[in-house]
C-alpha cells in the first residue's frame, strides 16, 4: 500500500519534470530560435537528440518494464535509418549516373558502386532493394515495418524457446553484430562503411534550409511526445502491468495461464518499431547514415541512456539519453573555464565518471534525483 | 667437383636464349645493365636481356672471369682478399667499385653478408681512411648528431679504449650504391647464407636458390647441404630446391626427359613450391594437340600435381586444425577471467577488456624497465611480465570491486554502466599516460616457427598460447576445486547468504574472485602482445564482444563451457573461413557472419548455453 | 515545489557554466579547428595531426600570426564517432565561427562532415591519402591520390621487384575496395593474368590472419609474389606479427603496404618486418635540411608539451601533410590579404610552397596536390629507407582515370553559395 503511495508520488514528480521538458522543447527552443538566441544547429541537434531518445523510450519499454535485455536496439534504428537515408539518397547529390533501366544511381552509390570485372562505370544498376524507397509515403511505412518485422521475428524466435536474460541479450548482439559486418561490405550495395550521404531535399524541401530544419525538429518532437504517450498507455494498461509481472516473476506467470512470449513479442516488436521512427527521423536532421549506427557499442549505450535516466520510467529514458548526449556533445570540445582548461580528450574521465555515480549515488537514475532531493530538502 | 669446373659448367647456360621463367622485360633497368656489364666483361649480346636474368648473369658472367684466379682459399687469403677489396667500395670509380663486390661476394664468407647487406641499405662509411659501417645515427639533447661505428666484417663494435667509437657525423664519408649494386648486393646475400652457420639463414638461402629462376651456381653447395646439413629442414629445403633448379635448366634448356623426371620427383615430394610450374607444364602439354602430345609426359605432369594436390590438402587440413585450437585458446583465455567475474559471480563486467588492456601495458612498461630491445633482447623478460601483468589486472579489479562493484551484487544489471564507466576510465587513463603508438616486442623463442614436416608450420608464439591456455584452466580448476579458497568461492557464488551463515567471509572472497577473474584477464593481455597490437581501447573493439560471446554460448556459471565454447567458435570460425560455396569464396568477413548466426541458431536450441547451469544468474 | 526545485537547478547549473566559461577573443585573433579523434580507435592515428598542427600554429604565432592575427586553435574531439564529426564540424563553423579546419583522417569521416562543410561554404585541409572519387570546392586535399601512391608502386614491384603474382589484401571498406579496383585495371592493363591475382578483404579490427597467412603462403611458394596491403589501422599488427611467426619475410614474399607509416611502426615489433615496403609521398629519412629541422621542431614540441611519446616521436606522411597544410593556408590567406573562404580558394589554386619533404604545389584546379612519390624499406630502427623516388612532382587525380577510361568524371560538388 505504501509502496504504491509512492509510486505514484514518484510518478507526480516524474511527470512534472517531463513537463518542463516538454515545456523547453515546445516552447523555450523555438521562441528562442526565433528571437536569434539559440541557433538553427542547436535546435537540429535537439532534434537528433530526441531521436534517440525515441529509441530509448522503446528500450526502456522492453528493458526497464518487461526486463528483457536486448542489445539489437541500435540494429533496428540503424534498419529505420537506412529505409530514409535510402529515399533521400534516391533524391540525392547531383552525381550519379542514369542506369540502362531509367532510375539514377544515387550518388553516395555512383562512388562506391562495386563494379564486377571488366565493367564500367556505365554499367551500374540501382539494385533493387532500393526501389522501394523512392516515395516518401512508401519510405515511412517501411521504415517502420522492417524493423517491426525484424523485432517480430526476431522476438518469435527467441522468445518461442524461452532464451532468456543474458543469453536473449548476446543473442541480439550476436544479431547486430553480424548485421553490423554485413552492412559494411562494400559488395551488399549498401554504400558500405561510408554510409549514405550526398543528401539534398526531403519531399522536396532542401534539407539545408533553416525551415525545414525546424519542421524536422518539430517533428521528432511531435513524434516523442507521441512516443511517450503511446508507451505510457502500454505501460498503464492492464498489458502493461502484465509486462511488469513478467519482468518481477516469469515463471509465476506462466503458471497462472498467460503466454507471456505473446506479451514479450509485442513489447519487443514496439520496442523496435520506435527504434525504427527514431531512425528515420535521426537520418535527414543528420545528413549521412553509415553502419557505424549499429556497431554493437552503441546499442551497449543505448541501455546506458536508460540507465543513466532511471530505468523502468518512461521519463528516464528521455532524460537520461538527452542528458548523456547532451554532456558528450558538450565535453568533446575543448572550454576554457576561468580555474582551467577542459581539453576535448577527457570527456571519457567524465562520463565514466558519471556512469559510476549514478549507479552508486543515484540508484534510480536522473529521474530519481528529484525526489531524493525534495527529501532532501523535505528533511531541512 | 671442383668450384672452377662448376662455373665453367654454368655458362653455357647463361647464354641461352631466355625461356618462359624470365620476367617480363623492364625497360629502363635493361640499358642500365647493359652499361655495367659491357663495362665489366664483353659478354656476347645477341638478345634482349630481360632484367632478372640479367641480375643473376652478370653475377656468374663475372664470378667466371674470376674463376682465373686460384682458386681453393684458405681463411688467411679471404681475410686479405676482403681487406684488399673492402677500400675499394669506397671508390668513385664504378667499375672498381663493381668488381670489389664480385670478388667480395665470390668468397663465400658468411662474415660478408653483413658487409654486404650494410653497404646495400647505405650503412656503409669511410672514416680516417677506413671503412666502417654506422647502422643508426645518435642524436644528444640538441639534436647533435654522432654515429657510433661497426666493424664491417665482424658487425661488432668498434672500440677505443674499451669503449665504443663514436664519431661525429661530418667526419664521415658515405658510400652510395647505384641501384644495380644494391640489387647485387641484395641477391649475393642468399648465396653466402647458404655456408652461413645460422640454420634459418641456411635454410632462407637454400629456399631462395630454388626460386624461379633458380641459382644454377648453387647446385654444388645444396648437394652436400641436403646429405649432412645437421638441420632437417634445411635438408628438406635443399632438396627441393635441387629439384627445382633442375627442373628449371630442364625447361629451358628443352630437355622433355629431365624436365619429366624433376617434375616427378617434385610430384613425389609434394612440393608446393613447383606447383605452378608443373601445372603450367600440364596445361602446355594438355594445350598441344592430340598428335603432338606425349602421353608419357602428361600422365606424370597430371600425376605430380595430383600428388602435389593431395598432400597441401592433407597438410592445410591440419594446419587448419592447428589455426582452429590456437584461435580457440585465445578466445579461452580472453573469456575465462570473464567466465568468473560474470559467469560465476554475475557481474556483467564490461571493464573486462580494459583488464586485459592494463595486462598488455604491463608486459610493455615490464619490458621497458628490463630494457628489452630486439638489439639488446633481454628474452626472459616475458616470464616476468606474465605474473606481473596478472598482479597488476588483480590489483585493478580488486580495487573496482572494492569501489564500485561490491554494492551491486544485489542488483546485477547495473553493474553494466558502472563497469562501462569504469573501462572508459581506465582507457583515457592509459592514454593520457601511454598515448596510442606502442609496440611490445615479443622475445626472440616466440618468433618464427616450428616446421613440422614441409609446409607446416605451427608458430612457437601460438604453441606458447595453447599451453599458457591449457595451465590457465589447469590452474583455475584446481584453484576452484582442489582448495578451501575455491570451495569457499563456489559456495559463496551459490548462495550468498548461505555461504555467510556457514561463517564465511563472503565479501572477501568476493573480492578474491574478483581480483582472481581479473588477473586471468590480465595474462590473456600479456599474452595476447604475442600475436596482436596494443592500443588503450583494444579491448572495447576487440575484446568484449567476443568474450561474452563465448561466456554465453558455453553457459553461463560454467567454466567447463568456456574451454569447449571457445575451441567450437575456434573452429568452426577457421574451418569455415577457407572454405567455399559454390566456388564462391566464403573469406574473413562472411566466415565472421556465418559464425554469429550460428551461434543466435544454437542459442535457439540450448537457451542457457553449452552447459546449462545454477548460479545466481540461472534464474534471472 | 517540486518544479521549483528542478528548475532551480538548472538555473543554478547554467548559471555556474556561464560563470565559468570565459568569453575570450579579442580582435587580433582568427580561430582554426582542429577536427581529429582523440580518442576511439582512429585516436592511434589522428592524435599526432592534432599535436602537428598545433605545433605549426604555435609556429605561426611565434612569426607574428597571419596577415597580423595570431592563430586560435580550437580542438574537439570527434571521438572517432562518424555522426559526431559532423556535429563537431557544425559545431567549429557555426558557433566558433573558425576561418578553416583542419581534421578528418578516414574517409567515412570525410563524408560526414563534407556536407556541413559545403552547407556553409567552409573550407576543410584534409590530410590524408584515400581513394579519390570525390573532389569538393570546400575540400583540399593535401594526401595522395590513387595515381600518387598506388599506381607507382605496383609498378615498382613488376620493373624492380620481378613480382608477377599479386595479394592484394585489405580491410573492407572503401578506400581497399577503390584502391583495388585501380590496382588491378592497373595490373590488368600491363598483362598480369587473373589468376595470378587474388583479391582478399577482412572486416574491421580483424585480429586473426593465420589463415589469410596460410594462403599467402601458398601463393608465394612458388616465388615472384607480392601482397599489396590496404590493411587498415589496428589490423596491421597481427597481420605482420603472423606473417613473420609463420616464417614469411620480405625476401619471400615483400609486402607493399599503402596504410603502414612510420608512426604505426612505433606499435610493430619492427625486426621481422625488415624489408617490407611502403608507397607515400613522405618518409621521415628524406634527407634535406629542412625535413631535420621539421623533425627536430615536431619531438622538441612534444617533449615541450609532455605528449606521450616525447622525444621519441617520429614524422610521417599524413602529418607532414597536415602540418603543410596549415602553412598552404596561411600563404593563401597572405595573397588573398582576407580570410574569406572564396578568396583563399582561388589563392590556394596553383600555390608554390616548401613543406618539409620538398617543393610542392597545389593544383590549379582540382583541390589535390602535386607531390612526389616515394618507396621505402622498412628498416630496423622504424624508419624507411627510401629506394625509389619519382621523376618530379606527379600530378594529382581526383578520379583515377583506371576507373574512369572515358573521362566523364562528375562535376565539382560544393562551392560559394548561389
Amino acid at each position: 500500500m505504501t509502496d504504491r503511495l509512492a509510486q505514484s508520488k514518484r510518478i507526480s514528480s516524474r511527470l512534472s519534470a517531463l513537463n518542463v521538458l516538454a515545456f523547453i522543447g515546445v516552447v523555450i527552443v523555438p521562441s528562442g530560435y526565433f528571437a536569434g538566441l539559440i541557433s538553427i544547429e542547436t535546435v537540429n541537434m535537439l532534434g537528433r537528440y530526441m531521436a534517440f531518445a525515441i529509441m530509448a523510450l522503446g528500450l526502456d519499454l522492453i528493458w526497464g518494464y518487461t526486463g528483457i535485455l536486448s542489445l539489437c536496439q541500435a540494429f533496428f534504428f540503424s534498419l529505420g535509418g537506412y529505409a530514409m537515408g535510402m529515399y533521400l539518397a534516391h533524391h540525392g547529390g547531383p552525381e550519379g549516373i542514369i542506369d540502362a533501366t531509367g532510375w539514377k544511381l544515387p550518388a553516395c552509390l555512383y562512388v562506391v558502386y562495386p563494379y564486377k570485372v571488366g565493367e564500367a562505370p556505365g554499367d551500374a544498376l540501382v539494385p533493387w532493394f532500393w526501389k522501394p524507397f523512392y516515395t516518401l509515403p512508401a519510405t515511412v511505412l517501411l521504415a517502420l515495418l522492417i524493423p517491426g518485422g525484424a523485432a517480430l521475428l526476431i522476438g518469435y524466435f527467441g522468445f518461442r524457446s524461452r532464451v532468456r536474460g543474458v543469453y536473449f541479450a548476446i543473442l541480439t548482439q550476436a544479431i547486430t553484430v553480424a548485421s553490423w559486418l554485413v552492412f559494411c561490405m562494400n559488395n551488399m550495395k549498401l554504400c558500405g562503411t561510408n554510409g549514405l550521404t550526398r543528401f539534398d531535399k526531403i519531399a522536396g524541401f532542401q534539407l539545408t534550409h533553416n525551415s525545414v530544419k525546424l519542421g524536422l525538429y518539430g517533428t521528432t518532437l511531435a513524434a516523442l511526445i507521441g512516443s511517450y504517450f503511446l508507451c505510457r498507455y502500454i505501460v498503464n494498461s492492464r498489458l502493461g502491468r502484465v509486462l511488469v509481472a513478467i519482468r518481477d516473476d516469469e515463471s509465476t506467470l506462466r503458471f497462472c495461464g498467460y503466454h507471456a512470449y505473446r506479451y514479450k513479442l509485442f513489447a519487443f516488436t514496439i520496442a523496435g518499431m520506435l527504434a525504427g521512427l527514431g531512425g528515420m527521423l535521426y537520418a535527414p536532421q543528420m545528413g549521412i547514415f553509415t553502419p557505424a549506427n549499429m556497431e554493437a557499442s552503441v546499442s551497449i549505450m543505448v541501455v546506458v541512456w536508460v540507465a543513466v535516466g532511471g530505468r523502468g520510467t518512461l521519463s528516464g529514458a528521455i532524460v537520461g539519453a538527452l542528458a548523456t548526449n547532451l554532456l558528450y556533445n558538450f565535453f568533446t570540445s575543448q572550454h576554457d573555464f576561468i580555474l582551467f582548461t577542459w581539453k576535448a580528450e577527457y570527456w571519457q574521465f567524465l562520463l565514466g565518471g558519471l556512469f559510476i555515480g549514478v549507479v552508486l549515488v543515484f540508484p534510480n537514475g536522473l529521474v530519481g534525483l528529484v525526489p531524493t532531493l525534495r527529501e532532501r530538502f523535505a528533511k531541512t | 667437383m671442383s668450384r672452377q669446373g662448376f662455373y665453367r659448367r654454368l655458362y653455357p647456360l647463361l647464354q641461352r636464349p631466355g625461356g618462359s621463367l624470365l620476367v617480363k622485360q623492364g625497360k629502363n633497368m635493361s640499358d642500365e645493365y647493359e652499361e655495367i656489364v659491357g663495362k665489366i666483361h664483353a659478354v656476347p649480346r645477341e638478345r634482349i636481356w630481360s632484367a632478372a636474368a640479367l641480375r643473376w648473369r652478370l653475377f656468374f658472367c663475372a664470378l667466371s672471369v674470376l674463376m682465373a684466379m686460384e682458386a681453393a682459399w684458405g681463411q688467411a687469403e679471404t681475410d686479405a682478399i676482403i681487406e684488399a677489396e673492402l677500400l675499394k667500395l669506397s671508390s668513385e670509380d664504378t667499375d672498381a667499385r663493381q668488381s670489389a663486390l664480385m670478388v667480395l661476394a665470390e668468397t663465400g664468407d658468411p662474415r660478408v653478408e653483413y658487409l654486404l647487406e650494410a653497404f646495400r641499405i647505405e650503412s656503409l662509411f669511410v672514416w680516417n681512411g677506413k671503412v666502417v659501417v654506422c647502422e643508426e645515427f645518435i642524436e644528444d639533447d640538441d639534436f647533435n648528431e654522432f654515429a657510433p661505428l661497426t666493424d664491417p666484417l665482424s658487425g661488432q663494435p668498434i672500440l677505443e679504449n674499451g669503449k665504443p667509437l663514436v664519431v661525429s657525423v661530418d667526419d664521415l664519408k658515405e658510400i652510395s650504391p647505384s641501384r644495380s649494386e644494391r640489387r647485387f648486393a641484395q641477391n649475393a646475400k642468399f648465396l653466402i647464407r647458404l655456408s652461413s652457420t645460422d640454420a634459418d639463414a641456411r635454410l632462407s638461402g637454400a629456399k631462395k636458390c630454388g626460386d624461379p629462376p633458380g641459382i644454377p651456381a648453387s647446385t654444388e653447395l645444396l648437394r652436400s647441404m641436403a646429405d649432412d646439413d645437421p638441420d632437417v629442414r634445411v635438408r628438406r629445403a635443399a632438396i627441393e630446391s635441387l629439384e627445382l633448379i633442375n627442373l628449371f635448366t630442364a625447361i629451358a634448356a628443352d630437355d622433355e626427359e629431365a624436365t619429366i623426371s624433376a617434375a616427378d620427383a617434385l610430384g613425389q615430394m609434394g612440393s608446393l613450391r613447383a606447383f605452378d610450374r608443373v601445372s603450367e607444364l600440364l596445361a602446355n602439354e594438355s594445350a598441344l594437340p592430340e598428335d603432338e602430345q606425349s602421353a608419357e609426359a602428361k600422365k606424370i605432369f597430371q600425376r605430380s600435381v595430383w600428388a602435389i594436390e593431395r598432400y597441401q590438402s592433407r597438410i592445410s587440413k591440419v594446419g587448419n586444425l592447428f589455426r582452429g585450437i590456437s584461435l580457440g585458446s585465445v578466445l579461452i583465455l580472453m573469456a575465462l577471467g570473464l567466465a568468473i567475474t560474470f559467469g560465476l559471480m554475475g557481474v556483467i563486467n564490461m571493464a573486462h577488456g580494459e583488464l586485459m588492456m592494463i595486462g598488455a601495458y604491463t608486459t610493455f612498461e615490464i619490458q621497458r624497465i628490463v630494457g628489452h630491445t630486439p638489439d639488446a633482447p633481454q628474452n626472459w623478460y616475458f616470464f616476468v611480465a606474465l605474473p606481473s601483468a596478472f598482479l597488476a589486472s588483480a590489483l585493478v579489479g580488486m580495487l573496482i570491486e572494492v569501489l564500485v562493484v561490491r554494492h551491486l551484487y544485489r542488483r546485477p544489471l547495473e553493474s553494466l554502466l558502472a563497469t562501462w564507466g569504469v573501462g572508459l576510465i581506465l582507457i583515457q587513463a592509459v592514454r593520457v599516460r601511454y598515448g596510442d603508438n606502442i609496440g611490445v616486442n615479443a622475445p626472440e623463442w616466440a618468433r618464427g616457427s616450428w616446421e613440422v614436416v614441409r609446409d607446416l608450420n605451427f608458430p612457437y608464439s601460438r604453441l606458447f598460447i595453447i599451453g599458457l591456455c591449457a595451465a590457465c584452466v589447469a590452474a583455475t580448476y584446481l584453484l576452484m576445486r582442489g582448495t578451501s579458497l575455491g570451495l569457499q568461492m563456489r559456495a559463496t557464488m551459490q548462495n550468498r547468504d548461505m555461504a555467510a551463515g556457514l561463517g564465511i567471509n563472503t565479501s572477501r572472497v568476493d573480492r578474491y574472485t574478483f581480483a582472481f577473474g581479473s588477473g586471468l584477464a590480465g595474462v590473456a593481455g600479456c599474452a595476447w602482445t604475442l600475436v596482436g597490437g596494443v592500443t588503450p581501447d583494444m579491448g572495447q573493439t576487440n575484446f568484449i564482444v567476443d568474450a561474452f560471446l563465448v561466456v554465453v554460448t558455453g553457459g553461463v556459471g560454467e567454466l567447463i563451457g568456456v574451454v569447449f565454447s571457445g575451441l567450437g567458435i575456434g573452429m568452426l570460425t577457421k574451418v569455415l573461413e577457407p572454405m567455399e560455396i559454390a566456388s564462391f569464396p566464403i573469406g574473413a568477413v562472411w566466415s565472421k557472419v556465418l559464425l554469429l548466426i550460428a551461434i543466435v541458431i544454437f542459442i535457439q536450441f540450448r537457451p542457457s548455453g553449452l552447459f546449462a547451469q545454477k548460479g545466481r544468474l540461472s534464474d534471472d | 515545489m517540486v518544479r521549483r526545485s528542478f528548475t532551480k537547478t538548472i538555473t543554478l547549473l547554467g548559471c555556474v557554466l556561464i560563470a565559468f566559461s570565459v568569453t575570450a577573443v579579442g580582435q587580433d585573433t582568427v580561430k582554426i579547428g582542429i577536427l581529429h579523434s582523440l580518442s576511439g580507435t582512429m585516436a592511434i592515428s589522428e592524435t599526432s595531426l592534432r599535436d602537428v598542427v598545433l605545433m605549426a600554429v604555435e609556429e605561426i604565432n611565434n612569426a607574428g600570426g597571419v596577415l597580423g592575427k595570431q592563430i586560435e586553435p580550437v580542438v574537439v574531439d570527434p571521438a572517432s564517432n562518424w555522426p559526431l564529426f559532423a556535429e563537431k564540424a557544425k559545431e567549429l563553423i557555426a558557433e566558433e565561427e573558425v576561418a578553416v579546419t583542419f581534421g578528418c583522417w578516414t574517409s567515412v569521416s570525410r563524408k560526414s562532415c563534407l556536407p556541413v562543410f559545403e552547407e556553409y561554404n567552409a573550407l576543410l585541409f584534409y590530410p590524408v591519402q584515400y581513394e579519390g572519387e570525390e573532389q569538393s570546392l570546400n575540400v583540399f586535399y593535401t594526401a595522395a591520390t590513387p595515381n600518387q601512391q598506388l599506381v607507382p608502386a605496383a609498378e615498382y614491384m613488376i620493373n624492380e621487384m620481378g613480382a608477377k603474382k599479386f595479394y592484394l589484401l585489405g580491410t573492407d571498406y572503401v578506400f581497399p575496395r577503390t584502391a583495388n579496383k585501380v590496382l588491378k585495371a592497373y595490373l590488368k592493363s600491363v598483362g598480369v593474368p587473373d589468376a595470378n591475382i587474388i583479391e582478399e578483404y577482412t572486416p574491421f579490427h580483424h585480429q586473426d590472419y593465420q589463415t589469410i597467412v596460410g594462403k599467402i603462403k601458398s601463393f608465394a611458394a612458388s616465388g615472384n609474389a607480392c601482397v599489396l596491403s590496404t590493411i587498415n589501422g589496428d589490423s596491421n599488427v597481427p597481420f605482420y606479427k603472423e606473417f613473420a611467426n609463420q616464417g614469411l619475410t620480405a625476401d619471400d614474399c615483400p609486402i607493399m603496404a599503402f596504410s603502414v607509416a612510420e608512426d604505426e611502426l612505433r606499435a610493430m615489433d619492427v625486426p621481422p618486418l625488415v624489408g617490407h615496403l611502403a608507397a607515400w609521398n613522405y618518409f621521415q629519412s628524406i634527407d634535406t635540411k629542412d625535413n631535420k629541422k621539421f623533425i627536430r621542431a615536431f619531438r622538441k614540441y612534444c617533449k615541450a608539451n609532455n605528449l606521450p611519446g616525447g622525444s621519441d616521436r617520429v614524422t610521417d606522411d599524413p602529418i607532414e601533410a597536415a602540418y603543410f597544410g596549415v602553412y598552404v593556408w596561411k600563404a593563401a590567406v597572405e595573397k588573398a590579404g582576407s580570410f574569406d573562404v572564396d578568396k583563399v580558394r582561388k589563392a590556394v589554386y596553383g600555390l608554390e610552397f616548401d613543406a618539409p619533404g620538398g617543393k610542392k604545389r597545389m593544383h590549379d584546379s582540382n583541390q589535390h596536390t602535386l607531390k612526389p612519390v616515394y618507396i621505402g624499406e622498412i628498416r630496423k630502427n622504424g624508419q624507411f629507407r627510401i629506394i625509389y623516388e619519382s621523376d618530379g612532382l606527379v600530378s594529382p587525380d581526383s578520379y583515377s582515370t583506371y576507373l574512369h577510361p572515358d573521362g566523364n568524371i562528375p562535376a565539382p560538388t560544393g562551392g560559394p553559395k548561389k
